[in-house]
């Protein structure tokens, strides 16, 4: 089994080094390259639900940190630090959600020509980043890939996207950054306090006793924890760059931005969190259930009034990972399946709807809610996947939405009853705010929109910081009108969206089923 | 007394003596018209016949010639080893760069005086006795303050050339005077017996002498490795240097600054104990939080530059003060952590400066010349980000790894001022981002200026080629970066 599991890591580089060859086709490689880690995530998949594997692991010998004149022999692992993957079921959900948001995403892409090869390298190294993280066996190495990810991020939002995009990139850098740095503290503060950053060893020293912490440290530790993922989440006060990105970024990597790096919030709580320290986890989750409720609560009102549709959706999600925050802080089994199922529906949802945002800026190069309408006569396809996508968001029977804050609140009112309550109301909010969006822009007259068809105008040209080069450039002198019309590349994503999104709503015991080891 | 020296254990040293010895009297004796260039490449195989050599001396154990004033140990191996990688990278640098206007008159001089650095950074690592080691010192100074003042056409140049001239030699003169206390307190200049004389001395008064000793010891070396408070000339001279020899000071007379006091620190200060006092854990708090504040200094003006070897200056301070804390903390990890964090920062400064030299050819280093930089010459651009992300300590990069060590050398020191230095660090590495990623962001996510490329010179290839991969191999295998015999 040795080396499989950095097969799946670096996957995407074994179709992805043609990028650094090969000049023309980057968009094809792309996709080959992002289609490669899914069949090796489905082999991982069969082997692990068909063949009962439990968890598959590897391991080589890495770094040691053995200061002058340590003795080695009598705890050779001591200040050691080993390349460690582990992949258990939940692994497998998050990699599963990553590999395919990045091959759906690397289809939306199809149009991109500004540094065309740049872009699918950048995104190939973002998907190693994310898929090293859920594999990660230790801390060491999960703050590596961490912290890959933030970097390809900021060159892919702050090269790719619309007016604004570099000061998003910017916000991403300088927040993430800081939710590293109080990563990165915690980290070495655990290393040297116990010897050793694998995840599992701490778990045991910890939970036995064999190395006592003492309370400034600990709780430290267990601070820094939350604030790096509290940001990476995010957390109310934390939440500003999350909602530039959405708003100013290519929405094929706002996809995986909202889709997968939010979810890693979700996994790093649950593996250092809970998994680490459950004691002062239970100790201050009476201050996690209040953030939780006022990320519900804040995320919805906003997005009750803003105009953007991607800065409706960037709040929605605010408001979202107030459920997932929820539910981890609840601490309780159901609690905890209901916020990571709520994670992986949330990525699924949010891939649909900047989908759907792509679809709409292609057509008619602006996301205001104030004058987009009448898309129901122009693009009932668009309008087909905003209600899917806006149905599984407010979380209606039958779509995944509802199973995730189902199990949440579920979770919330066996022990805190008042808090459940709270929470139906923030669900009662999304249907305002989702409804709100939707339907203003569904209906009404069709305005009469610039990119009128067989205009070769770039459509993204207007809103450009720089003239020469567009993100996207969509073909309009194609002889179909294109506003009713779909490519491909568009609606083919779209279906498997919808397709999961629908799947996993009536029959969620396929997805709990990888979580049944939390 | 034997007389009889192992006089092999110089031979590294000799060998570099020897091609500066030759190439200033070829400079003599060829006729003029014959082109100097290629005098780079014999001070290059100089220092390769010296790295050769040195290679094979590595299984020896500790030697001691002249004395004892000269010693070949542990600290002496790695440190020689960091010197020798980064004087040939320099010296790479210096054939393959393009020399301001009126500089080509010089070669000789120039090399001479790169290789009499090199030389007198060798002799400080091996020296064992407070006169060597001034020594080396004085022979690094002196060769620096030619270097940075050879353009002399260049108003500029001259202002850099006086303020680094003044400064210098006051530091200097502060090093002696601390010197002059040790001296005066244990009778001896030799380190090794320091510590016998000073244990010997019992009157509880001497222990302020040691102390100012100390301080002036510290005050003046610091001008070297640019920590506050002693750094404010570091800008200006960065700014005013051709940008050879901006890289030499900032990745190479900087280091051997922070040898000399390690190596002060490593033989007499950590271990010394006056009156019950262990007279380090006295000075240790005060060296962390100067460690903070140039980290707080450095970093807060480097956001704020627009020229790029200003910031890069600012830059340098920052990561001194990196240094010292690792220094300071004196922790079990320290000596590990500190290596490796020399040759990372060498490495990655040269590099830096390397495409800066590329891109700017002897002009103005201002940040616009790196607008769109992706666009015209992409290699460059990448590898500049490569550097830039090694210096503002992220991963899979060696910056980060050394990062990594310094924080579990500060951290292991176990004090709450230990803490916080840490903490600082930290908080300062995200500071840090902000101007690093700041050109990364000009270069990629803007249109160039005017279009121009950047022609290819083997010597910059090869040299960037090296930087880039010791900085993953040693970034992603660490344990390359610490060889066992340090």
């Amino acid at each position: 089994m040795a080396g499989n599991l950095s097969l799946l890591v670096f996957s995407p580089l074994v179709f992805g080094i043609l990028l650094l060859v090969v000049r023309k086709k980057g968009n094809w490689i792309g996709i080959l390259a992002t289609f490669f880690p899914v069949i090796v995530g489905s082999f991982f998949f069969h082997q692990y639900f068909k063949k009962g594997i439990q968890s598959i692991s590897e391991k080589w010998p890495w770094i040691s940190f053995h200061p002058k004149g340590f003795d080695s022999l009598k705890d050779p692992s001591f200040l050691t630090i080993d390349y460690e993957l582990q992949l258990d079921g939940i692994s497998l959900a998050f990699i599963l959600l990553t590999v395919l948001l990045t091959f759906l995403a690397a289809i939306l892409s199809w149009n991109i020509e500004k540094h065309r090869n740049l872009y699918f390298l950048l995104l190939l190294l973002l998907e190693i980043g994310m898929l090293g993280l859920f594999v990660a066996a230790n801390l060491f190495l999960f703050f590596i890939f961490f912290e890959m990810t933030v970097v390809c991020l900021f060159f892919l939002s702050g090269k790719y996207g619309e007016k604004g995009k570099e000061k998003a990139a910017f916000h991403l850098l300088l927040y993430n950054g800081a939710g590293s740095a109080f990563l990165l503290f915690a980290i070495v503060l655990l290393f040297l306090q116990t010897g050793t950053v694998h995840i599992e060893q701490l778990q045991h020293l910890l939970h036995t006793g064999s190395v006592q912490l003492n309370e400034l440290t600990k709780w430290s530790i267990v601070l820094s924890i939350l604030i790096a993922f509290g940001i990476k989440m995010p957390v109310f006060p934390f939440h500003q760059w999350m909602v530039l990105m959405h708003s100013h970024v290519h929405p094929a990597i706002v996809i995986l931005h909202s889709g997968v790096l939010l979810k890693i919030a979700t996994y790093g709580l649950f593996r250092f969190g809970i998994g680490l320290f459950p004691n002062e986890w239970e100790k201050i989750s009476g201050l996690l259930l209040f953030f939780a409720l006022v990320n519900i609560f804040y995320g919805s009102l906003f997005a009750l009034r803003q105009m953007d549709l991607r800065r409706v959706w960037a709040y929605g999600s605010v408001a979202h990972m107030g459920f997932v925050l929820l539910g981890l802080a609840l601490g309780s089994e159901t609690g905890i399946r209901g916020a990571l199922f709520q994670s992986i529906s949330h990525g699924l949802i949010s891939g649909l709807l900047f989908l759907i945002v792509a679809l709409i800026l292609t057509r008619f190069k602006t996301t205001d809610i104030g004058k987009l309408s009448g898309l129901r006569q122009g693009s009932p396809f668009a309008v087909f996947l905003l209600f899917v996508g806006g149905m599984a968001s407010l979380g209606l029977p039958a779509t995944s939405g509802f199973i995730g804050e189902f199990l949440v609140i579920l979770a919330a009112f066996e022990h805190h009853p008042m808090v459940g309550t709270l929470a139906s109301v923030g669900i009662v909010l999304a249907t305002g705010y989702i409804l709100r969006a939707i339907l203003s822009i569904s209906y009404g007259p069709l305005p009469s929109m610039e990119g009128e068809k067989g205009t070769t105008k770039d459509f993204y040209s207007d809103f450009s910081d720089e003239n020469k080069g567009n993100n996207w450039k969509w073909n309009m002198e194609k002889k179909r009108d294109p506003r009713v019309t779909y490519e491909v590349y568009e609606w083919l994503p779209a279906i498997v969206f919808v397709l999961f999104l629908i799947g996993l709503g009536i029959y969620p015991q396929w997805l709990i089923e990888f979580f049944v080891g939390a | 007394m034997d007389f009889s020296y192992e006089w092999h254990v110089m031979t590294p040293e000799f060998s570099i003596l020897m091609t500066i010895i030759l190439i200033g009297i070829l400079d003599v004796l060829l006729p003029k018209k014959i082109d100097r260039k290629w005098f780079g490449w014999l001070a290059v195989g100089g220092t390769f016949l010296s790295f050769g050599l040195f290679l094979t001396l590595l299984p020896l154990d500790r030697t001691s010639i002249l004395f004892d004033t000269f010693i070949f140990d542990s600290f002496a191996k790695g440190f020689k080893f960091i010197l020798l990688f980064g004087g040939t990278l320099l010296l790479l640098l210096a054939v393959g760069s393009k020399k301001e206007q009126g500089m080509e008159k010089y070669e000789m001089e120039f090399y001479v005086l790169l290789l009499t650095a090199l030389f007198g950074g060798m002799m400080i690592t091996s020296s064992n006795d407070l006169i060597t080691l001034f020594i080396g010192l004085e022979l690094v100074s002196v060769s620096s303050y030619v270097l940075v003042g050879m353009n002399k056409w260049s108003k500029k140049t001259n202002r850099a050339a006086l303020t680094f001239l003044m400064n210098g030699s006051l530091a200097t003169a502060i090093t002696l005077f601390g010197m002059s206390y040790l001296y005066g307190i244990a009778g001896t200049t030799q380190l090794q017996t320091f510590l016998q004389h000073f244990s010997e001395v019992s009157n509880p008064a001497t222990r302020y002498l040691y102390i100012i000793g100390f301080c002036f010891l510290f005050i003046g070396l610091s001008f070297k490795w640019t920590t506050m408070p002693f750094s404010l000339w570091a800008p200006d001279v960065y700014e005013g240097a051709q940008t050879i020899v901006t890289a030499f000071l900032s990745a190479f007379s900087k280091i051997i600054g922070l040898i000399m006091f390690f190596r002060l620190i490593f033989t007499v200060f950590s271990e010394t104990v006056l009156d019950q006092h262990v007279m380090f854990s006295i000075f240790q708090n005060s060296l962390l939080i100067l460690a903070l504040l140039s980290m707080t200094f450095g970093n807060m003006m480097a956001i704020g530059q627009r020229n790029v070897k200003r910031l890069l200056a600012y830059s340098s301070i920052a990561h001194g003060g990196y240094m010292l804390a690792g220094i300071a903390s004196f922790s079990a990890h320290s000596m590990e952590a500190v290596t490796y964090y020399f040759l990372v920062y060498s490495l990655i400064t040269i590099g830096a400066f390397t495409i800066v030299s590329y891109i700017t050819d002897g002009n103005e280093a201002d940040e616009q010349t790196f607008t769109g930089l992706f666009k015209t010459t992409p290699l460059l651009a990448i590898s500049l980000t490569i550097f830039f992300i090694s210096l503002a300590g992220l991963p899979p990069t060696a910056g980060f790894i050394g990062k990594w060590k310094l924080l579990i050398s500060i951290i292991d020191g176990g004090s709450p001022i230990h803490y916080v230095t840490a903490i600082g660090m930290i908080g300062m590495t995200i500071v840090s981002y902000a101007y690093y990623f700041r050109i990364m962001a000009s270069m990629y996510f803007q249109y160039p200026n005017k279009e121009e490329k950047f022609s290819v010179r083997l010597p910059l290839v090869i040299l960037l080629f090296l930087c880039i991969a010791v900085t993953f191999l040693i970034g992603l295998l660490p344990n390359f970066g610490t060889p066992t015999w340090i």
